[in-house]
């Protein structure tokens, strides 16, 4: 097994000394530069091609979010990890974190992680799962009524199981005309012609 | 004075001879007899009493309850009096005889002017309501210009002005005024000094009897006769009404002067009512920006704190736990030597953390003070800057010191520090000073040096030398702190506690 090359990027010297010290006694771990800023990230991490960057996100000059995002950009292939203090996981994500790991992990969970990242995987801090899977169901729903709204969607079901308009209205408790005039904003919404191919649309893009 | 009546008779002939009645018992009679004329008669003039036939058309329709009526009414209509308007002040039935008639109008004109007293009351009485609410500048100045609407028609000057003193520059100045010009400037604050400095009424109608200053003043005006009539409260003079009639002959009553008399009397209440609550008002607003200013200083206090805690003292305790982990690791895997040096680092950290919380623990509240009062802390910080630097710093003690409130000790010995600093780190002086001085009724401390001082202006304080949040702090405390600073020629920072004598 290669031995994983590790960028530290904390602006606190005994931060980086402490993780150095953490992660050195593990023999496939090597730590190979440390950086003090978002800025100083970007320089080692074009000087040192590192596999995994351990990142702060408060930092002064640069934050390690606006690093993330620039390393993304020109070095697509370095795994940044965010090690934090604070909680701001949708704007790591958003700007290309590869993971999310709290300042007060374990020194084998931060291995895992490190090792995790490294092979592509995503390691997130437990305490932290909970808050991203709301952001996701959030952020799923808004996208989802974006396009059709929970009662579109209703009528598709309804009509994936075989009612007829009548019945969708009695059902809902909305008129047939109802009924039909949401159809035609649901044709009109999937680009389709007719109820068949609504459904079909619906399902393939995952909306019922 | 002549009545003035309006008399409404349809009848040519009746009209004639009831206003005959009338003349002969010394009113001034308008006869009318149409509603048309009377309402029209109504907007121009103003009558003492109206007397009216009810049997001229529509003329119940024009009558105004204000106005005092005497109507004449046919047996039917007295027997059932609904529709007739308000504000009717008696009743004539006909036919009745001419001296039924007289008394009758006699009757009314007595109740018209015993109800004009109340009215007088009444207007008295909404200027102590209004009074209480003469907080802004707008209303004060409606309050005066009611006063003046009041005084013009009940005394009937020609020019009637309201004249208040500035407390603070001690002159006078017309607030409000109505009426003809006079042909000088001052003429209203010249009749105010005169009645200011007597704090009695003035009312001459004769200019003959006048005193010569006042009779120079009222031929300047134009005037011939004059009523001023001082506003007076707890037995201080703080303006007063003038009035004024230009007309040859034209008289100022002894009713009007009581009349002033009162108004005047009533209008200094108020006036001093408003003087009171505005005061309160602005102590009130005063103390609010000040709580408001103490809890922004307090934020910004602890958002200062908390940012130093997370930055010095949070890391450390992140670096001291990443460094027991490997710690752990280290035992666990047998590797002793290496233990060993680790927890070696580790005390170094927690060494260095605990010198941190001890610096920000300072920075909260000077614990040295606690322990060792406010004249050795200061001592001590003198101390050390002779120790530390080229500066040759003297420590003085005036006066019997007393005990001071504890943030007034730590303000003082912020203050101390934070000129000392400023020495330290900009000032480039060879000679400093720091007085702390005891009297009777304060307290100050004074840090001088001989050193390069500075341009003073607003950003140096509160940029440069972080003094302006000491300004504050001082000023919140009561006290108050002054800088002076040229450059070239050093920088005195005082700060001056008022204490109890």
């Amino acid at each position: 097994m290669p031995i994983i090359r590790v960028l530290l990027v904390d602006d606190h010297q005994v931060v980086r000394e402490g993780l150095k010290r953490m992660l050195e006694p593990d023999k496939d771990i090597k730590v190979v530069g440390e950086a003090v800023n978002g800025e100083d990230a970007i320089t080692q991490a074009e000087l040192l091609s590192p596999d995994v960057i351990l990142m702060d996100i408060k930092m002064p000059d640069m934050d390690g979010i606006t690093a993330t995002r620039q390393l993304r950009q020109k070095m697509p292939d370095i795994k940044v990890i965010m090690l934090t203090l604070y909680e701001y996981v949708t704007e790591a994500v958003e700007a290309g974190a590869s993971g999310y790991i709290l300042k007060d992990a374990s020194r084998e969970r931060l291995i895992q992680a490190i090792h995790d990242a490294y092979n592509g995987y995503s390691p997130l801090a437990p305490s932290l799962t909970r808050q991203v899977f709301t952001e996701l169901a959030n952020l799923s729903r808004v996208i989802r009524d974006s396009l059709l709204s929970e009662r579109q969607c209703e009528i598709l079901r309804l009509i994936a199981v075989g009612l007829v308009s009548r019945d969708i209205g009695v059902k809902l408790c909305i008129s047939e005309s109802t009924v039909k005039k949401e159809l035609a904003h649901i044709f009109d919404k999937l680009g389709v012609n007719d109820r068949a191919q609504a459904v079909s649309e619906a399902m393939k893009r995952k909306l019922i | 004075m002549k009545k003035d009546i309006l008399l409404v008779e349809a009848s040519p002939i009746l009209l004639a001879s009831r206003t005959k009645t009338l003349e002969k018992q010394g009113y001034h009679v308008t006869g009318a007899s149409t509603a048309g004329e009377v309402a029209k008669l109504m907007r121009q003039e103003s009558y003492d009493l109206l007397i009216v036939d009810a049997e001229v058309p529509e003329v119940l329709g024009v009558l105004s309850s204000e106005v005092p009526t005497l109507i004449m009414v046919n047996e039917e209509m007295a027997g059932s009096p609904v529709g007739l308007p308000l504000g009717i002040w008696g009743f004539l039935v006909k036919p009745f005889t001419a001296r039924e008639f007289s008394r009758s109008v006699g009757e009314a004109i007595d109740k018209a002017d015993a109800l004009k007293d109340t009215i007088q009351q009444k207007i008295l009485l909404s200027l102590n309501n209004t009074s209480k609410l003469l907080v802004s500048e707008a209303e004060t100045d409606k309050f005066f210009k009611h006063i003046l609407e009041i005084v013009a028609a009940e005394t009937e000057a020609d020019r009637v002005s309201v004249v208040i003193l500035d407390e603070k520059t001690g002159e006078l100045a017309v607030k409000a005024k109505v009426g003809l010009e006079p042909g000088i400037i001052d003429a209203d604050e010249k009749i105010g000094q005169w009645v200011m400095k007597t704090s009695q009424p003035l009312m001459v109608n004769d200019k003959v009897d006048a005193n010569p200053n006042v009779k120079e003043i009222m031929s300047q005006l134009g005037a011939s006769s004059l009523l001023s009539v001082p506003l007076v409260t707890s037995g201080k003079a703080i303006g007063l009404i003038n009035g004024v009639k230009v007309a040859k002959g034209a008289r100022f009553t002894a009713g009007s002067l009581e009349f002033l008399s009162i108004l005047a009397e009533q209008a200094a209440i108020a006036i001093e009512n408003a003087n009171l609550f505005r005061s309160v008002e602005k102590q009130r607003l005063q103390l609010e920006k000040l709580i408001e200013k103490a809890t922004l200083t307090q934020e910004n206090e602890r958002k200062r704190v908390a940012i130093e805690i997370h930055d010095s003292i949070g890391q450390q305790v992140v670096g001291v736990l990443y460094r027991v982990r490997a710690f752990d690791f280290l035992l666990s895997a047998s590797r002793f030597t290496e233990a060993q040096a680790e927890v070696n680092e580790i005390k170094g950290i927690l060494e260095k953390t605990l010198n941190e919380l001890r610096r920000v623990l300072a920075g909260l509240h000077p614990l040295a003070l606690d322990e060792l009062g406010l004249i050795s802390t200061l001592r001590q910080e003198v101390e050390k800057l002779n120790q530390e630097t080229d500066t040759k710093c003297h420590f003085q003690l005036e006066g019997t010191p007393i005990e001071l409130t504890s943030s007034r000790e730590a303000a003082i010995y912020r203050v101390v520090q934070e000129a000392l600093t400023n020495i330290r780190k900009h000032a480039n002086a060879t000679e400093a000073d720091v007085q702390l001085h005891f009297e009777p009724g304060t307290v100050s401390v004074k840090v001088s040096d001989n050193g390069k001082g500075f341009k003073l202006d607003e950003t140096n304080m509160a940029g440069h030398l972080g003094l302006l949040g000491m300004k504050e702090r001082a000023e919140m405390l009561g006290g108050n702190l002054s800088v002076t600073s040229k450059p070239g020629s050093g920088t005195s920072i005082v700060l001056t506690f008022p204490t109890k004598s």
